[in-house]
């Protein structure tokens, strides 16, 4: 399941300055919010970040993620994974509407973009 | 139905199904996101091909295609072990509880636990056996009938519906991840997924071969097959558990599909018959070629997105449905 | 005379269905029939005797074995029955249905079919003049042929007794005295003990050896059937007014019926 443009993090993605894969597909525009993205597609993109929404604690599920992701048909070939460039969003910012608290969640997206740059 | 034309059919069938198997293998291997030609495929195998060629086959559609091939199958089987087992032309590996009991197990794992959820499949096995094991013992008392098994497994499964609404409305939030795994697909299968599921199926397929017989008598009637010195309850109990493994095994890894497992056998009757030594493998390469074709237009038609197979082939029940209706024998 | 099968107070107690006390003693090599009004127990004893109900009180004795003591597929070999119950048969041919006549003689490691198998059913086929329809769908043959493909299926048993609970009760007459015929003729020739459940008085005093009377769960006389069949024992059993005359060796009870002059 993917987050689309038009969803609050994809949303946010975009505007921290990032470049949502989905974003290449026409069709998707007047798609709501999330979808099925396919797989063979996602390789295709091979996005430099995979942004995970989890819902529990990210200290915790990060190795379950990881071993998940393992498991994905193709994923271990994917530029992000290699690099391990995949992060676990808190759920407070992403994983539900933040509220206000919006401008943190773009200023987790700012630094963790930075971050990768260097 | 005279016997000449019942065994003509059969000689068909046998040869056409496994050739449409193939072929829609092969298609499989060809259609996707972008189209890779048979000679392209062939390079792709003696190690020839391009790199993104090569990830897209042996990483994505190779195994998916695998995958696709044992879930069908053993649905299929499963529907048609149960269908003769349970006396009822319409029974589905859900009677036994084991969509039930695999979706609530799912639902815990993604929702509630989700730092395991990479148990995924474990979890759902377990969730199916364990069900279809707690309906058969509801319904023992001196021995079962068909009648109170579907009893216990109607109770069964509302609860276990129950339990997972319930789970999905107080977790709503997370709901989202769940919902393409009960749709029931292939999405994101890989070898992973394919070796966890290969040994199950297998050994589950292969002892089909000793269901056979007992299946067959058990056609006869329970007093008929018992003058005939079958031990029946024995009989119906390990059927029942086979069929809990083969469905268990191909809902572990896709989630709930349904339809196969009750429309296959179905179809595969009508043309050749109630027999099982013709019935069961017709059954498995009828779902296994049906699981595939479906699969391969669900992850296709609708480019980027997938369609979760299950929905594609749910969309398919409802007109074979009404086709049944309209034939003057339902059977 | 040896006894094939022996009952010593069968009890059972099913609510609708009931047996009290029942001791009685089934010639061996001979047939028969056990009569009686609806309700008194007739086929619950058969499926008794077959081990499809167990009774709460007593034991059966099939030859001379408590049957208790016999493992299912011998006692298959030993026994056979047609259930009155129209067990929905799938829609085989007929051999392959008398096929499985042969299942108590297979096990999960020895099941093929053999040319002995093969033999048996042919017999079988030929002792019920049912080989003509050997490759003929089961519900394409009519009901009096569907039922000596039934009875064929029991014989390729190849069992010393056999049970028929209400073998013609569905049948027209014509396919009635068939099977009738039949089973008189694979009693005298193969010497197969039969016992069965019949409903009319007048077939089972003809073609039986032996009349058990059975009403309300109880066994209330025995006998050949001259000896049973006055007008006392219909008055006993059946509660109805009649009486008996013989017609070259065939029975006719004429009842008293209360049809005023037209």
């Amino acid at each position: 399941m993917a987050a689309l443009p038009n969803s609050l993090s994809g949303s946010l993605v975009e505007l921290a300055g990032g470049e949502n894969i989905a974003s290449d597909f026409a069709s998707l525009a007047n798609y709501p919010q999330y979808a099925q993205l396919n797989a063979e597609r996602i390789i295709e993109s091979n996005p430099q970040f995979i942004l995970f929404m989890g819902h529990g604690d990210p200290e915790k599920v990060r190795d379950g993620f990881i071993k998940e992701m393992k498991q994905t048909a193709g994923w271990q070939h994917l530029e992000a994974v290699q690099n391990n460039h995949f992060e676990i969003l808190p759920p407070d910012l992403f994983g539900t509407n933040p509220g206000t608290r919006v401008v943190d969640a773009l200023d987790y997206l700012d630094k963790l973009f930075q971050e990768a740059k260097d | 139905m005279t016997q000449k034309k019942r065994n003509l059919q059969r000689k068909y069938i046998s040869i056409i199904a496994p050739i449409l198997l193939i072929i829609v293998s092969f298609h499989g291997l060809t259609y996707g996101s972008v189209f890779i030609s048979l000679p392209e495929i062939w390079d792709v195998l003696s190690h020839k091909g391009e790199p993104f060629h090569e990830q897209i086959i042996m990483e994505l559609r190779l195994p998916r295609i695998l995958i696709g091939l044992l879930v069908g199958g053993c649905l299929a089987a499963s529907g048609s072990l149960l269908q003769g087992v349970m006396k009822n032309p319409l029974a589905d590996p859900g009677i036994i509880g084991v969509s039930a009991g695999a979706g609530l197990a799912a639902i815990i794992t993604m929702v509630i636990l989700p730092q395991y959820s990479y148990l995924l499949p474990i979890a759902a096995f377990l969730g199916a056996l364990i069900t279809s094991l707690i309906i058969y013992l509801l319904a023992w008392d001196q021995g079962t009938s068909p009648v109170k098994i579907i009893l216990a497994g109607v109770a069964i499964n509302a609860l276990l519906g129950a339990i997972t609404s319930g789970i999905m409305v107080i977790y709503s939030d997370r709901v989202q991840a769940v919902l393409p795994w009960l749709a029931g697909g292939l999405n994101g299968r890989g070898w992973y997924h394919f070796e966890f599921m290969a040994p199950y199926a297998i050994i589950s397929i292969l002892l089909c071969y000793f269901a056979i017989k007992p299946a067959n008598i058990i056609l006869l009637g329970d007093d008929t097959a018992k003058l005939l010195g079958q031990k029946v309850e024995l009989q119906r109990f390990l059927i029942i558990i086979l069929a809990s493994l083969l469905a268990g095994v191909a809902v572990s890894v896709a989630g709930l599909i349904g339809f196969v497992g009750l429309v296959i056998p179905h179809i595969i009757r009508i043309i050749v018959g109630e027999d099982y030594r013709f019935l069961l493998p017709l059954s498995m390469i009828g779902g296994a070629t049906l699981v595939v074709f479906s699969d391969t237009i669900a992850r296709s038609w609708f480019d980027p997105i997938e369609l979760p197979v299950g929905i594609l082939l749910a969309c398919l029940g409802a007109p074979f449905f009404l086709y049944l209706l309209r034939r003057r024998r339902i059977l | 005379m040896m006894a094939a099968i022996q009952t010593d107070q069968i009890t059972l107690n099913l609510g609708a269905f009931q047996l009290h006390d029942i001791s009685l003693a089934i010639p061996k090599g001979k047939i028969t029939t056990i009569v009686g009004p609806n309700g008194s127990g007739k086929s619950t004893l058969l499926k008794v005797i077959t081990r499809l109900l167990t009774a709460d009180h007593g034991s059966v004795y099939v030859q001379n074995k408590k049957t208790t003591t016999y493992k299912a597929k011998e006692y298959a070999q030993t026994v056979s029955m047609l259930p009155q119950s129209k067990d929905h048969l799938p829609n085989l041919t007929a051999r392959e249905l008398i096929t499985f006549g042969r299942s108590p003689y297979k096990s999960l490691l020895n099941n093929q079919i053999t040319t002995e198998d093969e033999a048996i059913i042919n017999q079988a086929m030929q002792m019920t003049n049912t080989a003509k329809h050997e490759n003929r769908l089961f519900y394409s043959l009519s009901g009096g042929e569907q039922q000596k493909v039934r009875i064929a299926m029991a014989l390729a048993q190849k069992t010393d007794i056999l049970l028929l609970d209400e073998p013609t009760t569905y049948l027209d007459m014509a396919h009635q005295l068939d099977v009738m015929e039949l089973l008189y003729h694979i009693n005298s020739k193969y010497n197969i003990t039969v016992v069965m459940v019949l409903h009319d008085l007048q077939q089972a005093a003809t073609y039986s050896h032996h009349l058990i009377a059975m009403k309300r769960g109880e066994v209330v006389d025995s006998g050949t059937p001259k000896f049973l069949l006055t007008a006392g024992f219909l008055r006993k059993v059946y509660e109805i007014n009649a009486r008996v005359l013989y017609e070259e060796d065939y029975p006719l009870i004429i009842p008293k019926i209360n049809i005023k002059e037209r």
